[in-house]
């Protein structure tokens, strides 16, 4: 991987391609612009000073920086009382921007395939799964929104996600792969 | 414990969700278990795919210079003041 080497021209390259659905995961994540720039800024930095830590057997490149992004931005929320938090919902669908921001083929593709995805999974699960990753709720606070026993909520956002990876099958590890 | 157990902690820990005791669990596990291992880094994939779920914002232009000077500087600052 080129920006190893901290190659400029290999983040901005990364930049062009990522920036767009890491600020989208943070926005959604934090509520909030100022937040969800802070967190795309630190992933960025945490790659060009870490990309030695990346480790192909454990995910993509891309689940890599989506991962390094929701924590961040679930740090961020923890740590600021005036960001947003999530409660009872977390909707999807709603504010999304309706400009050409997505005419990249290969994010509109992996979208719609994702999303329909989770439309299949059983409504308490996919709100359960929905709270966990993007409202950034721990299983126990996912247990006192929805009013559910603990275990119960971890097994419905765990089982959830092992779902949706059933749903989506083969083409997981192509989606994820060819998103590089 | 039975296997789907663990693949059940595979999933926690792609959502970054396992108490201490569960990653230990987890981790004594993988090291005997090729298709678990196998399952964490799918589950690392659905995750990262389901990121791209989250609805379509576009960063403001500015964001691409704070993140190169940032790179330039070293250090993440605040992308603007607040």
């Amino acid at each position: 991987m080129r920006i190893c080497e901290q190659d400029e021209r290999a983040i901005e390259a990364l930049y062009e391609r990522y920036a767009g659905p890491l600020y989208a995961l943070a926005y959604q994540v934090t509520g909030g612009d100022r937040f969800a720039q802070d967190v795309v800024q630190e992933v960025f930095v945490a790659v060009w000073k870490n990309a030695g830590r990346f480790d192909p057997a454990r995910g993509s490149l891309s689940s890599w920086l989506f991962a390094l992004a929701r924590h961040k931005a679930i740090d961020l929320v923890r740590k600021e009382a005036n960001v947003r938090r999530h409660t009872t919902e977390v909707d999807l669908e709603l504010e999304e921007a309706t400009d050409d921001v997505d005419q990249e083929a290969w994010l509109r593709v992996r979208r719609d395939a994702v999303r329909a995805a989770m439309a299949e999974l059983p409504e308490a699960q996919r709100t359960a799964l929905e709270l966990a990753f993007f409202g950034g709720l721990t299983h126990v606070e996912v247990s006192e929104t929805l009013g559910i026993p603990l275990g119960t909520a971890k097994t419905r956002i765990r089982t959830a996600l092992l779902r949706l990876r059933d749903i989506l099958g083969q083409s997981v590890a192509e989606m994820a792969e060819a998103a590089r | 414990m039975r296997h789907g157990a663990f693949l059940e902690l595979a999933a926690g820990a792609a959502l970054d969700d396992l108490d201490s005791s569960e990653a230990d669990r987890l981790s004594d596990h993988l090291g005997a278990c090729p298709p678990c291992r196998r399952s964490v880094t799918a589950l690392a994939d659905v995750a990262g795919l389901m990121a791209l779920a989250a609805p379509r914002r576009r960063p403001p232009a500015t964001l691409k210079h704070d993140v190169l000077a940032a790179l330039a500087r070293g250090v993440p600052g605040q992308a603007r003041p607040r």
